[in-house]
């Protein structure tokens, strides 16, 4: 058993010395790069591990390929749907031997690019980023380096690299034919402020679109800033004018419908023969309800996969069709029903 | 700095890094920060810049999950006072795997943060050795460690249990359940189910019905079906105690589907004072171990551990869960 060098860290040559191996077979061995034999690699490994040495990354990563490094921005670790996500990706990466660093930016593109400054002067394997909706000075700081980098969740004709998401309006669209198809004419929407997200606007606009397109009313947004998506449906329910009432309500999100059922049974609203509710994504919280809520699946660890997949395939020099996007599903729950 | 940083259109953190000659900053930018900062008259400060070179500016973070409403409260809170004092939080996930936690504890001391956060006290014996070595402020939350690595701001989640569950013997229950803490993988769920081992052999009930909830995290489903698994066993229960609110959401819906009624038949806990318990109908009973102030407490800790440079002792800070009663262990006697 080597021994570890006395109130400080152990050195490459310190390792070196122990494994009886020149100091760039070690480096070689711990980058995981060729010229080396398995047996030799393994050992190294074993002997650094068991004399806690550390490589200094600074200097490992001005070696760009050997940088096992993934760093991720996410926009809130509030909601479940970036979580799915990542779980979809997480064997893949760590099947190949990337760890990763998470950043959460509460949707303030100017926090992302202070992210990808410090990411980036550490030489990363790649990056992930949500949305498509990154500012041009964001997609350039990436774009110069050329650097793999991966836009989850939603699509554009254009990805800085490479996207896989679904398409927002494609999804809206389909959601609000299937509800006017129902009958379904004078629907309301409960969720944040327009313009901080994107893709909640997106599908919005899409319900404008198929109620205009069936005569139906100009669907009533109301907007609540809150952080908690259960009371953000409570609380626009609240806000609801009853002497013309909606015959539907649509929340951003399942979160945002669980909330608006909740406060509907409060207050004595009968779902769905008052009212019709839905959301979007079939979140867990779906499976356990004992009223199936009619919903929009979004396929969020099949995302996940398959952007892994195919950044994977970027970084081993394959290269992946740029723009995926994969298909949503309508469930149909016992939150609407088929009007008169 | 900051003058110079508007006056060429970049950030404080690149006007810092094109003086200290950082090679991520590209020719072009540097000499458009020079550039400025000689129409400013700027110094650039030798003495700060290597006072500054041993800081990164970052903090390490790691939690066992990025789908928990709890530790995204901690992560907030943390975030929240250290972004104010110039520091960038960064996160890993360990999955609640003490190997995934060792690996990232070896990535980001390799890149020098200026502090790490812990969640709990269980770690590799190689993760507790890199730890020691790296000569920056570690600070362990949500636990109280026998033997931390250094500072702690967490709670006994094993005596915050105790009381949940006399809060349900003064309700009147005898026949009382625990629903998870069945896995090694997650140590506080552990201690929860000690905690209710610990109440019930006070009070001198039988502790026996207990019902696995499988690996962490525990999701509704999970909950949902370990409900049906105690309804099964143990038909004769008159309270449940569950591992957390997501769990007890999930007990909840499959009472109400079985047409079982909260809490008249049944009285019903969770743990962690999540959204979902305010607005679940009933509303759950529920321990608040006020994860975002666990958050802001460790961020205190490393501001002033950083603000004086010389030897710290160690920070204990022990936070006081509360209970919280919501309408499923209401009972009127």
């Amino acid at each position: 058993m080597p021994e570890r060098k006395k109130n400080g860290k152990a050195t490459i040559q310190d390792v070196a010395a122990a494994a009886g191996v020149s100091v760039m077979t070690v480096s070689r061995s711990i980058r995981g790069v060729d010229g080396v034999s398995s047996q030799t690699r393994t050992r190294v490994r074993q002997i650094a591990k068991e004399m806690n040495y550390l490589p200094n990354s600074n200097a490992s990563a001005l070696v760009r390929s050997s940088s096992k490094l993934i760093g991720i921005s996410i926009p809130t670790l509030f909601n479940e749907v970036f979580a799915d996500m990542m779980m979809g990706m997480r064997r893949t990466f760590e099947q190949a031997g990337y760890s990763s660093v998470v950043d959460t930016t509460d949707y303030d593109r100017e926090r992302e690019k202070r992210f990808l400054e410090r990411l980036l002067a550490w030489q990363p394997a790649a990056i992930i980023l949500t949305g498509t909706d990154q500012p041009n000075e964001t997609a350039a700081l990436i774009k110069e380096r050329n650097i793999p980098c991966l836009q989850i969740w939603d699509i554009a004709e254009k990805p800085i690299d490479l996207c896989v998401g679904i398409d927002h309006q494609k999804a809206g669209l389909a959601l609000g034919r299937y509800l006017a198809g129902l009958g379904y004419r004078k629907p309301a929407f409960i969720g944040r402020p327009m313009g901080s997200d994107t893709r909640a606007d997106a599908r919005f606009k899409s319900l404008e679109t198929t109620f205009a397109e069936v005569g139906g009313a100009v669907p009533r947004r109301i907007n609540v800033s809150s952080d908690n998506d259960f009371n953000l449906g409570a609380e626009g329910f609240g806000q609801i004018d009853w002497r013309d009432p909606p015959d539907l309500i649509c929340g951003l999100n399942d979160h945002v419908a669980v909330g608006i059922m909740f406060a509907a049974e409060k207050a004595g609203r009968s779902v769905p023969e008052d009212l019709g509710i839905a959301g979007f994504n079939a979140l867990g919280i779906t499976e356990v309800l004992p009223t199936r809520l009619t919903t929009m699946e979004t396929p969020r660890r099949e995302l996940g996969l398959v952007g892994a997949r195919n950044l994977l395939a970027r970084l081993n020099g394959v290269a992946p069709d740029p723009v995926t996007a994969l298909p949503c599903r309508i469930v149909e729950g016992q939150t609407t029903r088929q009007m008169a | 700095m900051k003058d110079v940083a508007d006056a060429a259109g970049v950030s404080v953190m690149t006007v810092s890094r094109a003086f200290r000659e950082d090679a991520s900053i590209s020719a072009k930018t540097r000499s458009k920060i020079r550039e400025a900062a000689d129409r400013l008259g700027y110094v650039f400060d030798n003495t700060a810049a290597s006072f500054r070179t041993k800081r990164t500016g970052f903090v390490a973070v790691i939690i066992p999950s990025i789908n928990n409403a709890n530790f995204a409260e901690t992560v907030r809170g943390l975030s929240d006072v250290l972004s104010q004092n110039g520091y960038q939080v960064l996160l890993g996930y360990t999955n609640y795997k003490a190997e995934r936690e060792e690996e990232l504890v070896e990535q980001f001391l390799s890149r020098r943060p200026d502090a790490i956060v812990l969640t709990g006290g269980a770690h590799t014996e190689r993760a507790q050795n890199l730890l020691r070595n790296a000569a920056i402020p570690i600070v362990e939350t949500w636990d109280m460690p026998t033997f931390p690595m250094g500072h702690v701001v967490g709670f006994s989640n094993e005596n915050a249990m105790k009381a949940l569950v006399g809060h349900l013997v003064t309700k009147g229950a005898k026949r009382i359940a625990f629903i998870g803490g069945d896995s090694v993988e997650d140590p506080r769920g552990r201690s929860r189910r000690l905690g209710f081992l610990a109440a019930m052999e006070h009070f001198g009930l039988d502790a026996s019905r207990l019902i696995d909830a499988g690996e962490p995290p525990i999701s509704m489903t999970e909950g949902a079906s370990a409900m049906e698994a105690l309804l099964e066993t143990f038909p004769d229960t008159d309270a449940v105690a569950c591992v957390s609110d997501l769990c007890a959401f999930g007990a909840l819906s499959t009472a109400m589907r079985r047409g079982i009624t909260i809490p008249g038949d049944l009285m019903l806990a969770g743990f962690g004072a999540y959204e979902i318990a305010s607005v679940a109908v009933p509303s759950l009973t529920t321990i608040d171990a006020f994860p975002r102030a666990i958050g802001e407490q460790a961020a205190q800790i490393i501001l002033e551990t950083n603000a004086n440079s010389g030897p710290v002792s160690k920070t204990k800070i022990e936070i006081e869960p509360e209970l919280r009663l919501g309408r499923s262990t209401r009972r009127d006697q």
